[in-house]
């Protein structure tokens, strides 16, 4: 049987579908977190279950309903689970009464059952069923409550009686135009009717229709949430901006600064003993000195090196999943709207900018709940200028080497700077590239949740997990790689000086790409950077290898290698996550051409600015 | 009067939705924005716009602009 998740944005879909399936999709407290669809199969039964994004209307608004609206009126679906959250009923049903009106079976979930005692919710389950003529089961995701009813009714047999919504008039003209369509016919009578000017009728008479369904079996006692009295501290008018500032320089500081404690103290030393005993080992075991080499100075060097950043990474991502399940990234978005509509920019477009963050292809997914093309276009090329978590070893790396005294404040300073030049690009991009139009915000404002501790383990436990299996793998082979290309000389003579290698060759030949900001020719540096394509972590990881990464820089040519690294292309993964949300490849390559372009001259600037000022 | 002329706690109710943008139109009343529907302005966003409307118990937030286009009776 296919089964599909339906129901508005934020009202437990994928929770309810990692309880049923065993899963661990991604779950967070604002709209819009599943931009995609997802299939798997209910536990103890062979029912294929497809997770979908959240919509408000089937009439779909943005890119991630417009997905959702497709699948149900395209594919052959076997039953519909239309999710509900208890806290806002009314607006719920108005998806559900549309959802009826399809030909596919249908029951309705009422989702976060636990919650009724604190907000004060009297639900007459029994009643609500009768009245919507369909079946009604209420569960807790969360709290794994009603589980197993919802289970059984998905097994048994489903009713759809009918119901009269809609007065004399709209259902005569419904049963005239019917016949035109094969299916879902009710569906699509009453699309042509809503297009032919009969839209605010027909709403109102189905919220008519809704609020007396709500006056019978629905009762609400008045008091002020502990959500209301929340946003009166995090949407003041005069603490909002300053405490989220506050908010996103801890995030950082702290993830740098205890995460650091470890890495920069103990982790050379580290490293060099797991050299030494390893080199000891296989020396001693009577292997090869090339493949000691390879495996010692190459392998052991080139992933050790970025794994000694995982504490610093698994802090980083403990507090962003804080940050995501807590509800505040919408109040986030509603207030800095304003601002980012002076830069021709959606308030939604944080959601992207921060889960970047974390990585930024998941980051370029989510800019489809930015519902006007031209600010979703804009959001997609901005994205991967937020440092991603792989770039945060190279911010690391180099601020402690060059600027040990405000190690941590260095580091910060680069999230400061990307913002800086994704506002001052947006605004370019709004002045002289497009032209003004008309854009909205609409957007609900969910309640604070508090985060679930284990919901927040996993989600620090899955990408630290991710970061760890591309050290495996990508940073592995590369390694290896490099560690061939350092050890031969183009005629393919081993043990050559370093400088004779193929991969000194390769870089001498673009380094002068590089003497600008650098103000030497470094083959070292265009090597990592050029590496860097592949996957950000490479950068450190290669320069490790090759060498002595405190004689290559100084503190001036660090910091704008750095930000040449944050701005120039991002690595392969996000190009192609580009490339599929523009669908063309021409416009892929043009902002590619740009991010060179700007990270090139961002580089410069900064290098020439503090020549001058420090003589 | 318009709703973008009520002041935060005072609450309206809708008697006429005027908007040239047919699709935004449209999503306003799906979103519950109908004829009759009482809603109260609970929050004015730090920098003035945007604005937070509770209606049909939740939270929905709008520019003012649009705002602008809604007729409402204050309660
Ligand atoms: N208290 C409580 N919270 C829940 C329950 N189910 C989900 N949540 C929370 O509700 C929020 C939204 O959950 P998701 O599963 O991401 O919602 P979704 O419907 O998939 O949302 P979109 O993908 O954005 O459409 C998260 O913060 C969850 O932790 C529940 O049963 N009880
Ligand atoms: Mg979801």
């Amino acid at each position: 049987m296919k089964i599909v998740l339906v129901g508005n944005q934020n009202c437990g879909k994928t929770s309810l579908f990692n309880v049923l399936t065993k899963e661990h999709q991604k779950v967070g407290n604002w709209p819009g977190v599943t931009v995609c669809k997802r299939s798997g199969i209910i536990e103890g039964s062979s029912d294929e279950l497809t997770d979908l994004p959240g919509l408000y209307s089937m009439y779909a608004y943005s890119e991630e309903e417009k997905i959702t609206r497709e699948y149900l009126l395209k594919e052959e679906i076997d039953l519909i689970i239309n999710v509900i959250d208890v806290t806002s009923i009314e607006r719920s049903l108005y998806l559900t009464m549309q959802l009826r009106s399809l030909d596919i079976p249908l029951i309705v979930v009422f989702n976060m059952i636990d919650l009724l005692g604190k907000e004060g919710i009297e639900i007459d389950f029994k009643k609500l069923e009768k009245e919507l003529g369909v079946k009604v089961v209420g569960v807790s995701s969360l709290k794994r409550m009603g589980i197993e009813t919802l289970k059984e009714v998905i097994k048994g047999s489903y009713r759809k009686d009918k119901i009269y919504c809609f007065d004399k008039v709209i259902e005569d003209r419904i049963e005239k135009i019917s016949e035109r369509y094969s299916k879902h016919s009710y569906f699509y009578s009453l699309e042509f009717l809503e297009e032919d000017g009969f839209d605010e009728v027909i709403a109102s008479e189905r919220y008519a229709y809704i609020e007396k369904v709500m006056g019978s079996c629905f009762k609400k006692e008045k008091k002020k949430s502990v959500s209301d009295r929340l946003d009166e501290v995090f949407l003041n008018r005069w603490l909002a901006i300053p405490i989220f500032v506050l908010v996103m320089f801890m995030v950082f500081y702290l993830s740098i600064e205890i995460g650091g404690c470890f890495s920069n103290k103990i982790g050379d030393y580290f490293i060099n003993g797991c050299r030494q005993s390893v080199r000891f080992f296989l020396d001693s075991v009577g292997v090869s000195s090339w493949l000691v080499s390879l495996v010692v100075d190459g392998v052991i060097q080139g992933v050790g090196f970025v794994l000694l950043f995982v504490p610093q990474l698994m802090i980083l991502f403990f507090l962003m999943a804080i940050l995501e399940m807590s509800g505040y990234m919408s109040r986030i978005a509603f207030f800095l709207d304003m601002l980012f509509k002076k830069v021709g920019l959606s308030g939604k477009t944080i959601v992207p900018f921060i889960v970047g963050c974390g990585c930024s292809v998941p980051a370029i997914m989510a800019t489809r709940i930015i519902e006007n093309k031209k600010e979703r276009e804009r959001a997609i090329i901005l994205t991967p200028f937020i440092p991603c978590s792989a770039k945060l070893p190279i911010i690391i790396l180099f601020s402690s080497y060059f600027f040990s005294n405000y190690f941590a404040l260095v580091c910060v300073s680069f999230y400061v700077l990307a913002v800086l030049i994704i506002l001052a690009l947006a605004f370019v991009f709004k002045k002289y590239l497009d032209n003004e139009e008309d854009t909205t915000y609409i957007s609900e404002l969910p309640k604070y949740k508090i985060p679930s501790f284990k919901y927040v383990c996993r989600e620090t436990l899955e990408k630290t997990f991710s970061f760890i299996n591309r050290a495996g793998s990508i940073i592995f082979v590369s390694s290896i790689v490099i560690w061939f290309l350092l050890s031969f000389s183009l005629h393919f003579e081993y043990g050559v000086k370093v400088e004779d290698s193929i991969l000194a060759s390769i870089g001498k030949s673009i380094a002068w790409f590089f003497y600008p900001f650098l103000g030497r020719t470094s083959w070292e540096a265009a090597i990592s950077s050029l590496q860097g394509l592949i996957a950000k972590e490479q950068v450190v990881s290669s320069l490790s290898i090759i060498g002595n990464i405190k004689n290559l820089f100084n503190p001036v040519s660090a910091y704008a290698f750095v930000a040449f690294n944050l701005f120039s292309i991002p690595c392969m993964g996000s190009v192609s996550a580009m490339k599929r949300e523009f669908v063309s490849s021409k416009k892929v390559l043009l902002v590619m051409g740009v991010e060179l372009l700007v990270a090139w001259l961002i580089a410069t600037f900064i290098y020439m600015i503090s020549i001058l000022i420090g003589g | 009067m318009r709703l973008s002329e009520l002041k935060r706690n005072e609450k309206g109710e809708v008697i006429r939705i005027s908007n040239d943008n047919k699709r935004l139109r449209r999503r306003m009343l799906d979103m519950g924005v109908t004829k009759g529907v009482v809603i109260k302005v609970r929050r004015i966003a730090p920098l003035g716009d945007p604005i937070s409307l509770e209606l049909r118990g939740y939270e929905l937030c709008l520019r003012k602009r649009e705002l602008d286009n809604i007729e409402v009776n204050r309660l």
